[in-house]
């Protein structure tokens, strides 16, 4: 009998415990590209070009505006999951002028966990550009995971 | 990971409170220490881990089965076969995962004690093998700009070798039937180190994140004894 009673006891303390347990994801499942900007140039200085800046993909219905999104200096976006390469664009509502940046990548899924289910991890292989406000950019990291962000840093 | 801390401590206290129970049910059985005898089978012990059908309770996404045989020589050491069935069904809103396969366990155990020869509490080895396989379908990755993109990882075989030590408890409960539970720890050998796809559950051994696991099982036995006094 006060073997029943112990288990009974255990199994009451035991279903408190359990029911505090979470399936929550508490895990980052985007592996993101950050884009550092730097701008050098006076006359985009002058005009407010950061704060103005928008970064967006032929493929998105939306873009990211530096005054919403980004934070220090910094934008931070995913690459195409759907094809090896991932346009972004770079423009300002203060100047007519955008650059054009193809990154050439390939793509893993990895089993992240099972509350969080699986992701893509990004190897930025090699990328492309246009020059009109651009000065210059160097690729940091190239390797985007859910645990460290891919860098690039963009002179204007 | 919280779950089976505390499947480990209900599992222990189970025992604890069963096996303890159990010990000096049978006095006439008892042999006087300090004699020697030659080694000879004292029974064949049939074993259900009944541990796996706490999975009901804590693990509903995986069926399994597991039970042994042990050869009793002089109920001081004890060859051990240790088998089972593993299967994982697990459906999440962003993928469902599939995993099925079998693992055999080899050993042995010593007896520690000299005054309760019947019964046994003390440490043993053994050498796991599993050999399964896994897929996942339905994947869905949400992405914040792109579209969602589905897709599925094709079935992947994998073989896996460990090493166990364990410490453990059995106790004759009723003539000829024992209880008994064993703390184990489990060091991953080789195989199934796929970064990219960790296999959910190793049959036999546990998850696969980690190289060495903590574990608790608990058995009920038959023995077809043999040249018992």
């Amino acid at each position: 009998m006060r073997i029943i009673r112990n288990i009974f006891f255990v199994l009451i303390t035991l279903s408190y415990f359990l029911s505090c347990t979470s399936d929550q994801c508490e895990f980052e499942t985007e592996s993101l590209l950050r884009t550092e900007i730097n701008v050098v140039d006076t006359n985009l200085i002058n005009i407010g070009f950061l704060d103005s800046l928008s970064v967006y993909s032929p493929a998105w219905e939306d873009s990211i505006h530096y005054l919403e999104e980004g934070t220090a200096n910094s934008i931070s976006f995913s690459l195409s999951p759907d094809n090896d390469y991932t346009t972004i664009i770079f423009t300002s509502k203060n100047t007519s002028n955008k650059d054009t940046i193809t990154f050439y990548h390939q793509k893993e899924i990895i089993f992240l966990s099972p509350e969080c289910g699986f992701v893509y991890n990004f190897t930025i292989n090699s990328f492309t550009n246009t020059e009109n406000l651009i000065d210059s950019l160097e690729l940091v990291n190239n390797e985007l995971t859910t645990d460290e962000k891919g860098i690039i840093q963009i002179y204007f | 990971m919280k779950k089976e801390l505390f499947r480990y401590i209900f599992s222990f206290l189970i025992l604890s409170i069963i096996s303890i129970n159990s010990f000096g049910q049978d006095e006439n059985i008892y042999v006087e220490e300090g004699i020697k005898e030659p080694l000879q089978i004292k029974g064949v012990k049939f074993g259900v881990n009944a541990g796996r059908f706490s999975d009901y309770l804590f693990k509903p996404e995986r069926i399994s089965y597991e039970g042994s045989i042990d050869i009793n020589l002089c109920n001081k050491y004890f060859g051990v076969i240790e088998a089972g069935y593993s299967e994982i069904s697990l459906t999440k809103d962003n993928y469902s995962y599939i995993s099925d396969g079998y693992f055999i366990k080899a050993g042995m155990d010593y007896n520690l004690l000299k005054a309760y020869p019947t019964d046994f509490l003390g440490i043993g080895f053994r050498f796991g093998n599993s050999v399964f396989s896994h897929s996942a379908n339905d994947i869905i990755i949400e992405s914040e700009h792109w579209s969602t993109t589905q897709t599925s990882i094709e079935n992947t075989s994998y073989n896996v070798y460990w090493f166990e030590a364990s410490f453990g408890v059995k106790g004759e409960v009723l003539k000829n039937i024992y209880l008994g539970w064993s703390a184990l720890v489990k060091i991953k050998l080789s195989g199934a180190n796929d970064e990219n796809f960790s296999p959910y559950d190793i049959p036999g051994f546990g998850g696969s994140s980690e190289l060495v696991k903590l574990g608790v099982t608990y058995y009920i036995y038959y023995q077809i004894p043999f040249n018992r006094k």
